[in-house]
């Protein structure tokens, strides 16, 4: 394997294996991600209900699908998707200026002070790696490649 | 196709979570043990609670409500107890429906001393409307 290919699945492991271990610390508690979901004020109960039971098993399923090659790339897509979700409520929480408490990794409490900047960033580079991913290892360099 | 054989995958597990996880939210559309503004107005003779913290409290809160949070509960709940009977009900409130101490103070009186308390949806946000 090219040290290119190396860094590509670098780019596709990294994000997965991150939402993965998100989506096991929010399964402990879904209870305490419905509370970090109410900071948000996007949704009402019954979807909000929704988002914290099924959106730790997106992210858990996301990680585990890109550890097949077969699956790779709906599991790449299916983060692709997460994340840009995450980016949009995040957003929007910015710009109505809210105090929110992230829930990305779990429960965890409202912060004086929100690094809206940090969050937008990180969920950004992430989606930047799997673009890498995607263009140089994935359907992407399949669909270049082709005659 | 696969994509949604990852989505179907995790729904079936979510449901699965929503049965048998002692964490687990309930899953209904209206959230249970919650009431409007006017379905609290409509309850005669309640206890309002404000699970804020005190200097919160100290600096507004709705008329002839008491302090109740999880910081001073073993200072405060026995005032409560003294203000409440078992005919009364009794309304929790917070700043807003993002502040989750009025969900936590309505577990604690159930789980300490069997009050089923409702929460006032939106709090004191709702209120000042």
């Amino acid at each position: 394997m090219t040290p290119g290919r190396v860094l590509a699945r670098i780019c596709v492991f990294a994000p997965a294996g991150l939402l993965a271990y998100a989506g096991v610390l929010k399964l402990s508690d879904p209870s305490g991600l419905l509370d970090a979901l109410r900071t948000y004020r996007i949704f009402p109960y019954g979807v909000m209900v929704s988002v914290a039971l099924l959106v730790p098993w997106l992210e858990i399923a996301a990680g585990v699908a890109v550890l097949s090659r077969t699956w790779r790339p709906a599991g790449a897509a299916l983060a692709a998707l997460l994340l840009s979700g995450f980016l949009l409520g995040i957003a929007q929480a910015w710009a109505r200026g809210l105090l929110v408490n992230c829930g990305c990794f779990g429960t965890g409490v409202t912060a004086s002070q929100v690094d809206y900047a940090l969050l937008v960033g990180r969920n950004v580079l992430l989606l930047a790696s799997l673009g890498v991913w995607w263009r140089f290892d994935g359907p992407g360099k399949a669909r270049q490649s082709a005659p | 196709m696969r994509l949604l054989v990852l989505v179907g995958a995790a729904v079936v597990c979510a449901v699965a979570t929503a049965l048998v996880h002692p964490r687990a939210p309930v899953l209904a559309w209206r959230e249970p043990g919650v009431i409007s503004l006017e379905e609290a107005r409509a309850l005669t003779d309640a206890v309002w609670v404000d699970a804020r913290e005190a200097r919160e409290f100290a600096a507004g809160t709705l008329p002839g409500a008491l302090l109740l949070n999880e910081t001073a509960w073993s200072e405060l709940a026995p005032n409560f107890l003294t203000a409440w009977s078992p005919e009364r009900s009794v309304v929790v409130f917070c700043g807003s429906d993002a502040c989750p101490a009025a969900r936590r103070v309505r577990e604690r009186l159930q789980r300490e001393f069997g009050i089923k308390a409702c929460v006032l949806a939106g709090g004191l946000e709702e209120w000042g409307r």
